[in-house]
């Protein structure tokens, strides 16, 4: 218990982060999915026309909710900091990789704890996934994996994704004719748009305080032997525990959990490329919306292929449904792993190089 | 934050060169140890290098620091901005 004030300031987010969640559950948004960021960010796409399922098409407020939360705080702390530069591509493709692995499993790192939260036992393959990525992670930074380091960059560079989500909002409350929205579905179920937007704002804005993130805590444990960060993790399961127990939310079982299946091996592999694309990039889907709000134009990036990624799961049929994962998603799944570790071992055999 | 007040703080690009200059101070019998980079440091993640006061030299030296962070006057500074 070195550091109180920054797990006293990591609790509360995951509490708030927690109850926002139950809140926009009980609110209209999908089941287990008060928060999904991989999910909302292939909704985006969908509404964006990026691509044509049907079913997962709308402008999700929470994401920008998020961005501008850590936008507006870390403006109004002085944290504000415009970065750029480090090796903005990969980070790109391994946002969409990262996506593509989330809807495998049908959730990120954020929608994994809230899944475990309300007893769908099917997360628990995620879960374990997600660890083994993050230890294949540490493996590769600990070979001496980086992606470079970010350098200053201009204020409008820094805040342009915050102004994306500025104009999403725009279009969403006043031309909402130009997007797409899903009438049955995961898509057409949605809070209403001030309380996801709220929550948003909330969220964003605590996860930047406390630097909220579900890959990191895992990480700081094995890289550090340090549990400061994983303070979050916990309490955003705890608290989604307690509301799910009280409210009579709480099913435990594999069978007909909301919007999973039940095909373990792909739910752990999907999770395991989630954990391990999350450590090469620095932070889960949640922490890149955070940093990318605070001027990471690395992590706008990151968010770009995001929502690529999930504009490519469902184009190619790769994202799984109720039913399993897809052939296409357990051929993208390998192939995705193969990948990231071949990125991982090039970057590392050029510093190696470097260093004699 | 008043653990910290004795202590320097080093910053590095990456964990991997954390890690490289924790070998290398310990071969120089510098003690020091590896944490998360503190939230009143910095809002990113990152791995930093802990070392006492008193081995303030020592951290000056490394040329692979990001930043060089002692408590002075009631704040911390990086000594690399200085």
């Amino acid at each position: 218990m070195k550091i109180t004030g920054t797990r006293s300031v990591l609790a509360a987010a995951g509490i708030v982060t927690g109850f926002a969640a139950f809140i926009l559950a009980l609110a209209g948004n999908p089941g287990n999915m008060g928060f999904c960021i991989a999910c909302f960010l292939r909704d985006i796409a969908g509404s964006l026309s990026l691509h044509g399922s049907e079913t997962v098409q709308y402008m999700r407020p929470e994401i920008i909710g998020i961005i501008l939360g850590s936008f507006v705080i870390s403006l109004l702390t002085g944290e504000f900091s415009p970065r750029s530069g480090s090796s903005p591509l990969l980070r790109f493709l391994i946002g969409m990789c990262v996506s593509i692995g989330a809807l495998v499993f049908l959730g990120c790192p954020l929608r994994m704890v809230l899944r475990l939260s309300a007893g769908d036992a099917n997360a628990i393959a995620g879960l374990a996934g997600f660890i083994l990525g993050i230890a294949a992670g540490c493996f590769v930074l600990n070979q001496g994996f980086s992606l470079g380091p970010a350098r200053e960059t201009n204020r409008l560079e820094g805040s342009g994704i915050s102004f994306v989500a500025v104009l999403f909002l725009l279009l969403l409350v006043l031309a909402p004719s130009l997007l797409k929205f899903s009438t049955s579905g995961p898509g057409s179920m949605r809070a209403p748009v001030i309380l996801s937007l709220a929550m948003g704002l909330v969220v964003g804005a605590f996860a930047q305080r406390s630097r909220l993130c579900f890959a990191g805590g895992v990480r700081d444990l094995f890289l550090l032997r340090d549990s400061t960060l994983i303070t979050g993790f916990i309490a955003v399961f705890v608290s989604s525990l307690v509301f799910n127990i009280a409210s009579g939310s709480f099913h435990f079982g594999f069978e007909n959990q909301p919007i999973a299946h039940t095909d373990q091996l792909f739910n752990l592999l999907g999770m395991f490329i989630v954990g391990f694309g999350s450590v090469l990039l620095g932070g889960c889907p949640l922490r890149q919306l955070v940093l990318a709000g605070q001027g990471s134009s690395d992590s706008a990036v990151t968010v770009l292929g995001l929502i690529i990624g999930g504009a490519v799961a469902h184009n190619f049929n790769l994202a799984s449904s109720t039913a399993g994962a897809t052939a296409g998603g357990k051929a993208a799944s390998v192939i995705i792993i193969v990948f990231l570790a071949f990125i991982s071992f090039t970057v590392i055999a050029a510093k190696r190089r470097n260093e004699k | 934050m008043d653990s910290f007040a004795d202590k320097v703080i080093i910053t590095f690009h990456s964990h991997y060169d954390a890690v490289r200059q924790k070998k290398k101070l310990t071969a120089s019998a510098v003690s020091c140890e590896l944490i998360p980079v503190p939230r009143f440091l910095s809002s990113s993640c990152g791995t930093a290098l802990m070392l006492d006061g008193r081995d303030y030299d020592a951290a000056l030296l490394i040329d692979e620091a990001e930043s060089v962070n002692i408590y002075q006057e009631g704040r911390w500074s990086d000594l690399r901005q200085q």
